[in-house]
């Protein structure tokens, strides 16, 4: 069994990266929105079949190297990346702003997002119905990286643009005017006010970058192997687990919340079977409201 | 007086629901260089009336005007760049960014570079220099009301107004912030301050006005206001 622990590490960092692009979006809309979003995971069905559809159109392109897509899938995830960006919005201002300018309790949020969800995702099962999709059919020989640990040339590479997109969103937090305009906004929206910062700006802001996000994951979640209707939903309580887990608000966080699910879920394969798989998210939830609520880096005075 | 008046607020109604004012109509002036302290009983609508020149609630009825420009109900971040600034009671500085990061906050409005502005700040306030790099969670009560007030006057602001800026400070806090707020007045902001210490607000103030039930009810120099028998009795804790 120990054999395959570095295989089980590898596998459990690809997942994380993508959980930890979704998570973000959801940590976001918890401290900046301030409700539990559960339509955030059907933004990453969303993003997968935006892409679908440029990559019928234009092809998944020819591999380049020992990728099993060209140019043109990156190019879709960076369509299908805006696309559902503003879709995020679109469903705000259609849903959940209207809610907001009422006043309307945490639970009315919660039941509203459970309504956009159902509506989102079926909204996908009527147009591409309920089989798989494949963005490409290429073969791919797994690559070994260190003995014992095979990686696919395409996780290698999901891995390595997740890390890139979470750095990169790092640095515009902490260096744009921007950024720091969002983070005043998630610790107090009416002193952001008082400084001037445009609070529907920034809402804005905060939703197309938590769509975009989720497409990505979408993506890289449709390319590790297909896409069908639920790879939103099924990812969904992972989501969450995640953001709280890191201290909702944190983008840190939300990353090493990421990683750490992605690496349970993983890990818990070598001691129980894959049909439990779906309860480790579940538990890590439990042990960390129990232990530590305001999560690894939340806690502010 | 009312010639050089620079902040001028005429039957301002406001209030945080529409149809239910807290604010019943206020009248106040204020000039540039001038101190000029709201006083009056919890819920007489003092800290309502801050906001509402600030943008912050609904306004219903009346106008603030700023050196002859009409901001009444001018969206908050508008206000801000027409030279307003406010610094709130409590939660007035974001506990999750540094010292730093504060200040640029503050100066969100202003295009371009900020260094000269965030240096300057540090002048005039040198123990947030040495904390620039903390997050203000860390720091004292006297330091997150510099941080407060440092934060508010990165826009340059022409009109600084505080809501209770002294309070839960120690004596020693209390007598130096009044001492930076007259040194402010003195360079050609006009200072605008709700006050629960109404006596050592008056002393320190050109200028004030008692407010009750949403009106305003005395107004004048703060000296006659100190001298007033009906003021002194009723809100300064009797007469001296």
């Amino acid at each position: 069994m120990s054999a395959a622990i570095p295989q089980a590490l590898a596998d459990g960092m690809l997942t994380g990266a993508i959980i930890a692009l979704g998570a973000i979006g959801v940590t976001f809309t918890l401290e900046i929105m301030r409700f539990a979003n559960f339509a955030h995971s059907e933004l990453l069905t969303w993003g997968a079949y935006i892409a679908l559809v440029v990559v019928v159109f234009a092809g998944p392109g020819t591999p380049t190297g020992p990728l099993s897509f060209g140019w043109q899938l990156l190019a879709a995830a960076l369509v299908a990346a805006v696309l559902t960006g503003l879709a995020a919005w679109a469903i705000d201002t259609l849903v959940f702003r209207r809610l907001r300018r009422r006043a309307a309790p945490p639970l009315t949020m919660v039941f509203a997002a459970f309504g956009a969800a159902l509506v989102m995702r079926h909204l996908i099962v009527l147009i591409w119905g309920h089989q798989s999709h494949y963005y490409t059919r290429e073969l791919q020989i797994a690559a070994e990286l260190l003995p014992g640990v095979r990686m696919l040339p395409d996780q290698i590479f999901i891995l390595g643009l997740a890390i890139a997109a979470m750095v990169a969103l790092h640095v515009f937090l902490t260096r744009s005017r921007t950024g720091m305009a969002m983070r005043a906004m998630a610790e107090s929206p009416a002193l952001a006010q008082v400084c001037g910062i445009e609070v529907d700006a920034v809402v804005r802001l905060t939703w197309i970058i938590s769509g975009a996000l989720a497409a990505f994951a979408g993506v890289f979640t449709g390319l590790t192997p297909q896409l069908h209707p639920e790879i939103g939903f099924n990812l969904l309580l992972s989501l969450f687990a995640a953001a709280i887990l890191g201290g909702t608000g944190s983008l840190p966080g939300a990353v090493l919340g990421g990683f750490l699910v992605g690496l349970a879920e993983n890990l818990s394969l070598l001691v129980i079977s894959p049909g439990y798989k779906g309860a480790m998210p579940f538990l890590l939830l439990l042990a960390i409201l129990l232990l530590r609520p305001q999560g690894i880096f939340g806690g502010r005075d | 007086m009312i010639a050089a008046s620079y902040l001028h607020v005429s039957d301002l109604v406001a209030g945080y629901v529409r149809g239910l004012p807290v604010v019943h109509g206020v009248t106040i002036e204020a000039a540039r260089r001038e101190i000029v302290a709201l006083i009056g009983p919890n819920g007489a609508g003092k800290s309502t009336l801050l906001k509402a020149i600030a943008g912050l609630i609904t306004t219903e009825g009346g106008h603030v005007r700023l050196d002859g420009r009409d901001v009444t109900a001018l969206p908050a971040h508008e206000i801000v760049s027409s030279g307003i600034a406010f610094v709130p009671q409590t939660g007035n500085v974001f506990t999750t960014l540094t010292v730093h990061e504060n200040l640029k906050v503050g100066a969100h409005v202003i295009p371009g570079p900020v260094s000269d502005r965030l240096e300057r700040a540090y002048a005039l306030f040198p123990p947030l220099a040495a904390r620039r790099a903390l997050r203000a969670r860390t720091l004292s009560g006297g330091e997150r009301q510099m941080l407060a007030i440092a934060r508010a006057l990165m826009t340059d602001p022409t009109l600084l107004m505080l809501d209770e800026p002294t309070a839960g400070l120690a004596p020693r806090v209390v007598e130096e912030v009044f001492r930076q707020l007259r040194g402010l007045a003195d360079t050609g902001i006009a200072v605008l301050m709700v006050e629960q210490n109404a006596r050592a607000a008056l002393s320190v103030s050109d200028r004030g006005y008692v407010l009750t039930e949403g009106r305003t009810r005395f107004g004048g120099p703060a000296r006659s206001l100190l001298d007033e028998p009906r003021v002194a009795e009723a809100f300064l804790g009797g007469r001296r």
